[in-house]
């Protein structure tokens, strides 16, 4: 017993190993700190992860609506988390424990009593993203545990998802291992994976696809099977789970072709097929889909997507301008807040010493070297050339889809933008800025991610502590 | 000359030669007046934060009136100020500085054709009338505090120059002098130069020492107090009674300049604990007296104009704050917390740079380049610097821990100096806090953490060189755009 605590706390020396303790460490306390569906759009997943739970995999349709037959339970419970008003956006309502409690004592699931739920925010997901919150919430029936349970089981299950995955891709990854469990490790990133959203699921395989590719474009040699079915599993997974993160899918033009066949054409029809693959997948699924495009014109930001792409066409100068206010301009300054932490329902803000921490430490992650001079050599030019463009096209994708369809026509910022929708970029420019220019010794860059990822992590526990628990006098 | 020797001439690599043949303190300045002048020049009159303050009692001192009087505030509560020329309060009456910064909407106005609208601004010089006016904001401040510009202040009244040209001497005497303070500093410190010029040339740097005020003086000294300091921390020879005078005399100028940050001149105190030699008696009271020698003259000053009563907020309550802070501990550990580690209060939000009375914050962009110059900065070291060889064994460790303790000391000394004097009784953040107060500690806390942490640190220097005027272009357009907006922008 005593020697396998003594192997479980040696792990911390590998960046797996650190990796894992501190996501689940943090996470747990993530999942107790943040109350429950205080996270964008976590009830309307929840009942998500309900109907897929249910096999339900298609919402269906009435009076217009799309939707499904939820207990009544489901909605009970939400109304007993907010106890009579919703704190979200509000950030001098506490959350009041006693909420929890009466969710859990006085709303057992009652499955017999249904009432038709509007699920249309999240009727295009597939049910790929849910898998885990799925799982949970089908335990959650056998056991006939209440809802609230179910909500927590979710969440518990979502962290062991992300765990497992980054932690494979962190196995996977060639080079600067460390700098990966920096840059997974960054608050945002831990809170993502403790809410009941597609997040986990899209990221994570975006991760796993990414080292994988790495992996193969690093040793040089065939590809095994394993790796094969990895990179069709997560490329299926990630693009079904998120359609933007069908960019990704262009780094399969890095791998060599030597990797996949001896035979040129054969290998480059392997490549077109790992490709298609998962367009094909999401090809599929957007048949079955229903037809929500009332959801985007219900909204009223006075939007119109027509009109905003013939702006764009036509003032592709002002366009330019709009970055620039959106990613280095004071007013779109909360975008970038908000990839290094904004909590809950993105009122819970990690304090500026924080974030402009947290992105001196990406800078660190991202430039400085730790390992030896021949590991930079076998990213070629070509390589690093193609994980920049797909990193641009990936941003340049979510801003554009953000600016036409959310946007008023003409706006001077892009609305909608999240920092944590970014979050695949950070992955990709690793291996983009991985060069000599910049060294240190292994010691002072390991020390320095395990200082800066628990710092970070610490203070934001804090801030959620404070946002949801302690009352201003 | 081929294109390639231009390119050479003017590009990183005649930085990396800079920074290669030991001149970077003289990059530094180059940077340092280049943007320090444009900022100069771009803010009009009084725009400063505290500005039209500072000058009236600069004014006040250059007449050789040392205290300030009572008079009658707006407000109608107890203000203290006097008398001084009618054309300095009209200058900035028709410069609009009431409204420059006074509220949220006055973030709408803007300096374009300033000038033309109001031509007198130009004009205006002491004619021998006068106007009582309230300054209480600065009416607590010694001469030593304005040493720099009282002297401009009594030529120019005497030639009768305009106001407009003695403040813009001020402004232009003010940031040359910061700029050689810091030369000074990056020349002759002997561990943490990279550390002094990137806070030097951070945009809040800059944009103090191009406004007359009490910030651009103290962060000179500042520099000038730690430089000092470090060397004899860092030297392999033992402190003389010379070095501790020196050491009195910078640390007296900067506890005038403002005496919250008294607990600075205490690290005088933890010199003979980390030299190697035995703790002499004689050397515990030499550090000692060195110590008293840079407070007790500023305490006395601080006693002879206690009568000032500088409290800007009618809710306040010195007596009842005092006694909440005392019988409330835990209550007032939140109130810390909610002011630092929340953005409760926005003039802590941009931490490198914000100017024109909190009105024109470093886009956060430009905040993650300069939090990134900052933290390399720690990493790397100048080939000239020495080694820690002169210390105990354990003199390192017990230097640092001096440095942070030292520097925590003050920053609750001006947390809790503003709530009592400046915030809402019982209020849950502390009102009146600026990211700019903290500037000064900020190479004492890094200093706490310098090392050699980089293998190929002339990458990083060039790096630290490029951040640091690329951060500096932005805060300048930042003010640009927000003062004249003139640029094809989008956004208004």
């Amino acid at each position: 017993m005593r020697k396998k605590l003594i192997k479980l706390i040696a792990m911390c020396k590998t960046p797996q190993g650190f990796f894992v303790w501190v996501t689940l460490l943090f996470g747990g306390i993530f999942i107790l700190a943040i109350p429950p569906l205080q996270t964008p759009d976590e009830a309307a997943h929840f009942l998500r992860a309900y109907q897929i739970s249910n096999f339900e995999f298609i919402p269906s349709q009435k009076d217009g609506i799309t939707g499904s037959d939820i207990p009544v339970s489901f909605q009970k419970v939400q109304e007993a988390i907010e106890g009579g008003g919703a704190i979200q956006t509000r950030p001098t309502l506490k959350y009041k424990l006693g909420n929890t409690k009466a969710a859990l004592v006085y709303v057992p699931l009652d499955e017999t009593r249904k009432v038709f739920m509007d699920t249309s925010v999240t009727a295009s997901y597939s049910p790929v993203g849910y898998v885990p919150q799925a799982l949970a919430v089908g335990l959650g029936r056998v056991l006939n545990a209440p809802p609230i349970i179910m909500i927590y089981l979710a969440k518990l299950l979502m962290l062991i998802t992300w765990t497992g995955l980054v932690f494979v891709s962190i196995k996977l990854f060639p080079f600067k291992k460390w700098a990966v469990v920096g840059i997974a490790l960054l608050p945002m990133f831990l809170s993502q994976s403790v809410s009941l959203g597609v997040d986990v699921i899209a990221i994570g395989s975006g991760i796993l696809f990414t080292s994988t590719v790495l992996a193969c474009l690093y040793r040089k040699t065939a590809m095994t099977r394993k790796e094969l079915l990895l990179l069709i599993g997560a490329g299926v997974a990630m693009v079904l789970s998120k359609q933007v993160m069908v960019f990704l899918l262009g780094l399969i033009l890095a791998l060599p072709g030597a990797s996949l066949s001896k035979s040129s054409k054969k290998s480059w029809l392997l490549k077109i097929g790992l490709i298609l693959i998962p367009v094909a997948s999401f090809g599929i699924w957007s048949l079955f889909l229903p037809d929500i495009s009332s959801n985007i014109t219900q909204l009223t930001n006075g939007q119109n997507t027509f009109e905003q792409i013939k702006y764009i066409f036509q003032n592709p100068w002002m366009f330019i301008m709009t970055f620039f206010n959106t990613f280095f301009f004071t007013p779109g300054d909360g975008i970038s807040q908000s990839l290094m932490g904004n909590f809950g329902w993105l009122d819970t803000p990690l304090s500026a010493l924080f974030i402009n921490a947290g992105y001196a430490s990406l800078f660190v992650y991202w430039f400085i070297n730790y390992e030896g001079k021949n590991n930079t050599r076998t990213v070629s030019k070509v390589n690093k050339a193609v994980f920049a463009g797909i990193a641009v096209l990936y941003f340049i994708g979510v801003c554009a889809a953000l600016y036409i369809l959310f946007s008023p026509v003409a706006f001077p910022i892009i609305i909608g933008i999240q920092g944590r929708y970014l979050f695949p970029c950070l992955f990709l420019l690793l291996p983009v800025f991985f060069t000599n220019i910049f060294t240190t010794k292994e010691k002072y860059f390991v020390r320095f991610t395990k200082i800066m990822s628990i710092t970070l992590l610490a203070a934001s526990v804090i801030t959620i502590v404070f946002r949801y628990y302690i009352t201003v006098y | 000359m081929r294109m390639k020797d231009i390119f050479k001439k003017i590009s990183v690599f005649r930085i990396a030669s800079m920074i290669k043949t030991g001149k970077l303190e003289t990059l530094f300045l180059i940077i340092f007046l280049v943007f320090g002048i444009i900022t100069v020049f771009l803010i009009p009159p009084g725009w400063n934060t505290d500005e039209p303050d500072h000058t009236y009692r600069i004014y006040q001192l250059s007449k050789g009136n040392l205290f300030s009087e009572p008079v009658l505030s707006p407000a109608g509560n107890k203000a203290y100020g006097g008398e001084v020329a009618s054309g300095l309060v009209n200058l900035y009456k028709d410069a609009g500085v009431r409204d420059a910064g006074a509220s949220a909407a006055d973030k709408t106005k803007k300096a374009n054709g300033l000038y033309d609208a109001h031509p007198n601004i130009l004009k205006y010089k002491d004619d021998g009338s006068k106007t009582s006016i309230n300054f209480s904001g600065a009416a607590l401040y010694s001469p030593v505090t304005y040493a720099l510009y009282i002297p401009i202040f009594k030529v120019g009244t005497m030639l009768h120059s305009p106001f407009l040209v003695i403040l813009i001497i001020a402004r232009l005497v003010g940031l040359l002098a910061v700029g050689l303070a810091f030369f000074l500093a990056i020349r002759h410190i002997k561990a943490g130069k990279w550390i002094i010029f990137v806070i030097g040339l951070l945009p809040v740097t800059v944009i103090q020492a191009a406004s007359v005020g009490a910030d651009g003086p103290l962060l000179g000294v500042a520099v000038l107090f730690l430089m000092y300091i470090t060397n004899i921390v860092y030297s392999s020879k033992q402190p003389t009674t010379r070095n501790y005078v020196i050491l009195a005399f910078l640390g007296m100028l900067l506890t005038f300049v403002k005496l919250a940050y008294a607990p600075l001149t205490l690290l005088i105190l933890v010199i003979p604990f980390i030299k190697k030699t035995p703790i002499s008696k004689r050397v515990v009271i030499t550090a000692l007296a060195a110590t008293l020698i840079a407070i007790i003259p500023n305490l006395i000053w601080t006693t002879m104009v206690s009568y000032v009563d500088t409290n800007s907020n009618l809710q306040s309550n010195f007596p009842m704050q005092k006694s909440f802070i005392l019988h409330e501990p835990i209550l007032y550990i939140k109130t810390l917390y909610y002011t630092f580690f929340t953005n409760e209060q926005a003039p802590l939000d941009a931490l490198f740079g914000n100017a024109v009375w909190n009105s024109v914050p470093l886009p956060a962009f430009f905040s993650y380049l300069a939090m990134t110059a900052v933290v390399l900065s720690v990493g790397v070291k100048n080939s000239r610097e020495d080694v820690m060889r002169s210390m105990k064994s354990r003199g390192p460790i017990i230097w640092k821990l001096a440095l942070l303790v030292a520097s925590s000391i003050t920053i609750l000394i001006i947390s809790t100096a503003l709530y009592i004097y400046s915030s809402t009784l019982y209020q849950s953040s502390i009102i009146g806090l600026q990211a700019r107060y903290f500037i000064p500690l900020l190479p004492v806390i890094l200093l706490a953490c310098v090392g050699n942490y980089f293998k190929n640190q002339k990458n990083v220097k060039i790096i630290i060189v490029c951040l640091s005027v690329i951060i500096l272009l932005g805060a300048t357009f930042a003010l640009y755009h927000r003062l004249y907006q003139t640029l094809p922008i989008l956004l208004r």
